[in-house]
């Protein structure tokens, strides 16, 4: 049995347009699985879920559910959520804040957190929806992460990544 | 749903697939503005205020995990 090598990081967006049933997201997932990824679910998209469960709670009973019933569907999908040793998140909240504040002007610390925990976990690809992450200088953001002693990561959407997808189907790889 | 495990194919597991193209689309516009609300909130929590969030999040998927190896008993 192979070990997982391949690994992709999925946001908070990208986790409840799945659970709605969003053809580009589950797009995604089949054709990544298709080349033997595998995917990980990181703390900040974790809590961004718990809070919209706990915070929407008796106040909007739709989005209460649908993020309960994201978090819910984590194992059926079989998503892996691997929690961070506390120096890990420590350093990661270190790196989350030079990112923001060098790369993503108008991002939150949740953006640089969110990479930089893509990057602790080794993953490829952080797909996203979050216009700060793919809007930031990609070069940029991979030497920064590179230069805190981490793996360089992809940030792209669903839609690139679908595109992408499709043309190496294409050409039979 | 099992079969679909077997297979790789998320397509037929995800609830709501079935929905109609325009409560799907309300459905993703609503989720995305509570992602994005939510975003905000927790950028600005404390580290232990996070902490219990991430503590709930795993309670609920560790919920449905020991179900699942319950039923496979």
């Amino acid at each position: 049995v192979s070990t997982p090598n391949k690994f992709a990081a999925l946001d908070s967006d990208f986790l409840t347009a799945l659970e709605v049933g969003d053809d580009e997201c589950e797009g995604v997932i089949d054709g990544l699985r298709g080349h033997g990824f595998y995917f990980i679910v990181t703390e900040t998209p974790l809590e961004e879920l718990g809070d919209i469960v706990y915070k929407e709670q008796g106040i909007d009973a739709e989005r209460c559910e649908h993020a309960q019933k994201t978090i819910l569907s984590i194992t059926n999908w079989g998503f892996l959520t691997p929690p961070l040793k506390d120096i890990e998140r420590a350093v990661a909240l270190q790196v989350a804040d030079k990112l923001v504040s060098s790369l993503m002007p108008h991002g939150h610390i949740n953006e640089g957190r969110v990479l930089a925990e893509a990057a602790f976990h080794k993953c490829r690809f952080l797909i996203t929806r979050r216009n700060a992450l793919l809007k930031a200088n990609r070069n940029s953001t991979e030497v920064a992460l590179i230069n805190a002693d981490l793996n360089s990561v992809v940030v792209v959407s669903p839609t690139d990544l679908n595109i992408a997808l499709a043309a190496i189907k294409a050409r039979g790889n | 749903m099992k079969k679909n495990v077997r297979d790789g194919k998320l397509t037929e597991k995800t609830p709501m697939s079935k929905a109609t193209h325009s409560e799907k689309q309300r459905l993703l516009k609503k989720m995305a503005q509570a992602v994005e609300d939510a975003r905000n909130r927790v950028s600005g929590y404390s580290s232990e205020e996070r902490e219990r969030l991430e503590t709930f999040a795993r309670g609920l998927i560790k919920g449905v995990n020991s179900k699942q190896v319950c039923g496979t008993r």
